[in-house]
């Protein structure tokens, strides 16, 4: 397949590209001959029904799932079959799943923690500065058991995981799930802003205005396939009344 | 007269519960964060009295050095056992592997327990911890060697219960015991924790055994009880739980153990002990569900 | 001379518990360490009666094999919850249990046993006294060959084929209409039984029973025996047996070692032959299906590569005919009624209030977004969850808190999203499973069963189970024929690609002769190609009368197949009416597609 013209820019080289790629569990085929790609400092949607691949996709680009086909670069790097997530950490992706995004028998100091393993006192110290710096809450917060929190101030928490190590990638799996649409609204404000700043983002959603509102450019996955691609602009003109025809 | 039988059996009963707290909590952190019915922790346990008696006797090493040698054999031999056997299983059996990597741990401790006494006879030999020295305290009497073990099974305890609290190691721990695939998410080697955790899980295994040793004999055969205890205690606690909490399920099982010889002759306390098991098993499928759940991620990738 | 009749009289005791424990472990799946534990029942049950009551020799083999399958029909009941790791630690604490007792009880001899007074004496059959090794091999061989055909029997019919879906997926085969919980308590106590006639043996050979004799390691020592001979293949426990039996002496004679020596030897082979076998070849010496008797078919290598062919679905003239009647004239009575259903986890209401009709010849679908409910409400259907409330009415009958298996009879199955077919048994043979007949009599027992499933017919009718057994297999020839995998029928269902899997399973479906099918994301999973045969299939399901739901979350694939929709969002039905009417609301797209 093609690689889809990049809209956003015609200059740098992509981040990201993945072109055919196929995967599933078992024998069961759940991704069936993807491509997309991504611009440094861009933000795009990958939509669709439950089920239609979306993070499995996702999973893919971090290492945590296996390719049956296909190939992915990222920053002009091929990634090979030894990907794992702890290659992805260290070339500079970071990823939030859809469920169980914060360990819930651990405080919340110590949920961060985990994201300075292996640093001297001096790095450690500093990258927790980081996490209370987008999030100052955290700071009064840390002696908390992070399962008895709410889930916005767990999606806060597992984004402060992410950021601490300043990634170059973002990988969001779905994280308006389970939150009231006031609280997705303002995660969706921090992430336009780590937008601004030039963090690259994947989102992927189900929920397609609070995608929108972020993203620059959509991929639309329907039963493992992408059936479309386009500016974010030209998915919102279609109007709900079109994407039902896209799910 | 009777208060008196019954102090001297809870007495007894704390005794033994250390002793089986510490199996507890060593079999509990390795069946809580890599899921492996792990029954050859009878063969390192057996090994570890077996590595130190001959050390002391046959080597002629000084007591010391021969004390330090029994965990740390038990530690390679538990390390050992992970990467080559059930590691290389668990990835080859898929959803099947809970109940292979079981079955190879049954084999390796029956080829174990027999190397051993090839090598070293069937006759019981004996261990030397400490000078035992009969103490009493009002009523009831133990000996020194009660007290050393008593004090190293808490310390230990307390040792890991403060890693697995303060340390980068023990968050990453208590991580893949949480959530091992989010733990993977962020960058750690759930393999790499895995084999400390056998480590340390045979450390005090490997105490453990030494302090039967001394206490008792050692001979082949001492670790089929003592691996059914730690199952039994493990199970109790609750293997998501702090190791000071498995340590009390342990003291608990020692208590009823030891004060059930009240009520019955000796021959009859480890049928109580069973029949916990038994009950627990029963009563309790809902807890067993949910610790399914908790195993799980292990599971799904294979480990 | 006497050496060698000894070594073959105890590979024949030894091949009792072997062959038994292979039903258990091979077939049913269930793992169990206790076999030599209910030997000692069998074997302290006689040395008492023997040697204390003075009871003859069958009374006292009767009954210790009686009292072995009690105890072990008693282990099972809480083992019917227990997944298989569990199950294991349940027989150890059974096994630790059971020698505690007989170890304890002054009365049996303590840690010392009791010591047999007389020997065997096969009266009134002829044969007189056991007193020497060589009086002893005819009858051990009669009694091995026994339970050889007993259990080769129950094995190989279609009770056996229960028994081997409960071992690959005990959920899938409860779902298909068998009651997996009397299977599991009768092949617990009929192995434990057995277990119990090998020690009662042991007892009388050996001449004393002591905890020692019947010890964990004796019982692991078993478990490593039927490993070897192949799980699932009962002259494989017969050679398992003689291996590691032979074991010993091989050592001594041929290599020259020390009785003691080579006793260690031994176990050390067979503890490290188990950790090699259990990685390498985890079927053991001989795989399942390799009979000397019968020569099952062997699948064929591998599929040949390339692009594969999908299936034609050929539909049967009977229901063409069917198909050709208009619809408004077809019967679309009620035939599945819910009505105020509830239920909730811990305080979240996963489902609420809801009310529903489905009709005959109707496909109807569930839609939702993300977490609305919608396999909750299958699970609940088809009793995998109890409601909270409500009333499930099936047939005009209600249905609600029933197990799964039987509301399948009733005639309301599902589906699963990741398919469950029994990987291990052929495509014929998964939908065989799904097949099943009623006897009206009430003494054939299990009572809603039929020839091999019915443990009378299968031991006192073999005429009717054989009979039985032809018409299931043509039937499920003939739904393989359907949907055009008839050339893979006996291949094992573990190798076919993931869409030849769905035909099966739908073949297997239609075997249930369910009116009411759950179908979970019939068309997830698998390639384009596919899609349209699998729509076809669904939609010939219901031309021929039957109920379908289907949960799909691509709404492409809902509207080219479904009649009608069910909207639910958060576990409320919020709409019902035609696609084209729920797409059409925007109230509904907002819910659906999210509210920035």
């Amino acid at each position: 397949m093609a690689q889809p013209e990049t809209i956003h820019d015609g200059g740098s080289a992509p981040l990201l590209t993945v072109s055919g790629a196929a995967a599933g569990y078992g024998k069961k085929r759940v991704l069936d001959d993807v491509g997309l790609s991504l611009g440094r400092g861009e933000a795009i949607a990958v939509l669709g029904h439950n089920g239609a691949g979306k993070t499995t996709l996702l999973q893919a680009v971090f290492g945590l799932q296996p390719l049956w086909q296909g190939q992915m670069s990222f920053a002009g790097r091929r990634l090979g079959p030894a990907h794992s997530p702890r290659t992805a950490v260290a070339m500079g992706m970071a990823m939030i799943p859809a469920e169980r995004f914060v360990f819930p028998d651990l405080t919340v100091l110590d949920n961060l923690r985990l994201s300075a393993v292996g640093l001297n006192a001096a790095d450690h110290r500093m990258i927790l500065d980081t996490a209370y710096a987008h999030f100052p809450i955290l700071r009064e917060r840390g002696g908390q058991l992070a399962g008895a929190m709410s889930g916005g101030e767990q999606r806060m928490i597992s984004l402060a995981m992410a950021l601490m190590r300043k990634p170059r990638l973002l990988l969001l799996d779905e994280p308006s799930l389970g939150l009231s649409p006031a609280i997705v609204e303002q995660v969706m404000t921090r992430v336009r802003g780590l937008v601004a700043a030039g963090m690259s983002v994947i989102l992927v959603e189900q929920n397609i205005p609070a995608a929108l509102s972020v993203a620059s450019r959509v991929y639309m996955l329907r039963s493992g396939r992408v059936i479309l691609e386009e500016s974010a602009k030209a998915l919102e003109a279609r109007g709900r009344e079109g994407w039902w025809d896209l799910f | 007269m009777w208060l008196q039988q019954i102090e001297q059996l809870a007495v007894a009963g704390a005794i033994n519960g250390s002793f089986y707290a510490l199996l507890g909590v060593g079999f509990g952190l390795i069946l809580g964060v890599t899921g492996r019915f792990h029954y050859a922790f009878a063969l390192v346990f057996t090994f570890a009295a077996y590595v130190t008696s001959v050390m002391e006797s046959a080597a002629g090493l000084p007591a010391p050095l021969a004390i330090i040698a029994g965990p740390i054999a038990s530690a390679v031999l538990g390390v050992a056992v992970e990467r080559l056997i059930y590691r290389p299983l668990a990835m080859f059996s898929g959803p099947l592997s809970l109940l292979t990597v079981f079955i190879s741990s049954l084999g390796i401790t029956i080829a174990g327990v027999n190397l051993i006494t090839l090598a070293w006879s069937a006759g019981s030999r004996s261990l030397r911890l400490v000078p035992v020295v009969p103490l009493q305290a009002g009523d009831v009497t133990f000996t020194t060697l009660d007290l050393a073990l008593v004090a190293s099974a808490w310390i230990l305890i307390a040792a890991l219960a403060a890693i697995l609290a303060s340390t980068d190691l023990g968050r990453s721990i208590r991580a893949v015991r949480g959530n091992a695939v989010l733990a993977r998410i962020m960058g750690i080697d759930p393999g790499r924790i895995y084999l400390v955790v056998f480590a340390i899980g045979s450390v005090l295994c490997g105490v453990a055994g030494i302090l039967n040793g001394a206490r008792f004999a050692v001979l082949p055969d001492m670790g089929d009880r003592p691996v059914v205890f730690a199952f039994v205690v493990a199970f109790l606690g609750g293997t998501r739980r702090s190791p000071i909490v498995i340590g009390f399920a342990g003291l608990f099982i020692g208590l009823v153990e030891s004060l059930s010889g009240f009520f019955v002759s000796p021959q009859w306390t480890s049928l109580v002990v069973f029949s916990v098991l038994f009950g627990y098993l029963i009563l309790h499928p809902m807890d067993l569900r949910l610790l399914r759940a908790g195993l799980a991620p292990s599971r799904a990738r294979g480990r | 001379m006497d050496y060698w009749w000894d070594i073959l009289n105890l590979v024949l005791i030894f091949s009792i518990f072997t062959i038994s424990l292979n039903l258990l472990v091979g077939y049913a799946g269930q793992v169990s360490v206790a076999h030599a534990a209910f030997g000692a029942v069998g074997g302290y049950l006689a040395a008492f009666l023997s040697a204390k009551a003075n009871w003859g020799f069958w009374a006292v083999l009767i009954t210790g094999a009686a009292g072995a399958g009690a105890v072990g029909v008693i282990m099972s009941l809480p083992a019917l919850r227990l997944s298989p790791e569990y199950l294991v630690l349940l027989t150890i604490a059974v096994s630790s249990i059971v020698l505690t007792i007989v170890g304890a009880v002054p009365q049996l001899g303590g840690a010392y046993g009791m010591v047999a007074d007389k020997p065997a004496d096969l009266w009134p059959l002829p044969g007189g006294q056991l007193l020497f090794p060589h009086q002893w091999v005819v009858p051990l061989i009669a009694f091995t060959a026994f339970t050889y055909l007993v259990c080769h029997r129950m094995g190989e019919s279609a009770w056996g084929r229960v028994l081997r879906g409960i071992r690959d997926d005990e959920i899938a085969t409860r779902a298909l209409g068998c009651n997996v919980f009397a299977s599991k308590v009768v092949v617990f106590g009929l192995t434990s039984a057995f277990a119990g006639l090998a020690g009662v043996l042991l007892y009388f050979y050996n001449q004393i029973a002591s905890p020692s004799v019947y010890g964990l390691n004796v019982s692991l020592k078993i478990f490593a025996m039927t490993i070897f001979g192949g799980l699932g293949n009962f002259t494989g426990s017969i050679l398992g047996a003689a291996v590691l039996q032979l074991l010993q002496p091989m050592l001594e004679k041929l290599v020259r070692l020390d009785p003691g020596q080579a006793f260690l030897i031994q176990l050390v082979i067979y503890g490290l032959g188990l950790v090699v076998l259990v990685r390498v070849r985890p079927q053991g010496l001989l795989p399942e299906g390799l009979s000397l008797w019968r020569r099952r078919p062997r699948a064929p290598a591998a599929m040949a590569p390339g692009p594969e062919a999908v299936p034609r679905i050929t539909v049967p003239a009977a229901a063409a005919e069917l198909s050709a009647i208009p619809a408004a004239e077809r019967d679309s009575s009620v035939i599945l009624k819910v009505r105020g259903l509830c239920r909730s986890f811990g305080g979240i209401h996963a489902v609420r209030d809801l009310d529903f009709d489905l009709q005959r010849g109707r496909i109807v679908a569930l839609v939702g977004p993300n977490g609305a409910g919608k396999t909750t409400v299958f699970n609940l259907l088809t009793g995998a969850l109890k409601p909270d409330r409500g009333s499930v009415e099936l047939n005009g009958e209600d249905v609600r808190g029933l197990p799964p298996d039987r509301i399948a009879r009733k005639g309301m199955v599902r589906s699963f999203q990741d398919v469950r077919l029994f990987g291990r048994m052929t495509a014929a043979e998964n939908v065989m499973l799904g097949i099943h007949e009623t006897a009206p009599e009430v003494w054939r027992w299990p009572s809603g069963t039929r020839g091999g499933e019915n443990l009378v017919d299968l031991f006192l009718r073999p005429s009717e189970t054989a009979r039985v057994e032809r018409e299931t297999r043509a039937r499920a020839m003939e739904l393989l024929g359907m949907v055009g995998l008839a050339g893979v029928a006996e291949m094992p269902a573990g190798a076919l690609s993931f869409g030849q899997q769905k035909l099966v399973s739908f073949a297997r479906l239609l075997g249930t002769d369910a009116d009411v099918l759950l179908l979970d994301e019939p068309a997830s999973g698998i390639d384009a190609r596919w899609v349209d045969d699998i729509l076809r299939l669904v939609a010939f399901m219901r031309d021929s009368g039957k109920t379908v739901c289907i949960v799909e979350h691509s709404l492409h694939v809902v509207e080219r197949l479904a009649d009608t929709a069910i909207f639910m969002e958060l576990g409320r039905i919020t709409a019902q009416g035609t696609v084209r009417e729920l797409t059409g609301d925007p109230r509904l797209a907002e819910v659906y597609f999210g509210t920035a």
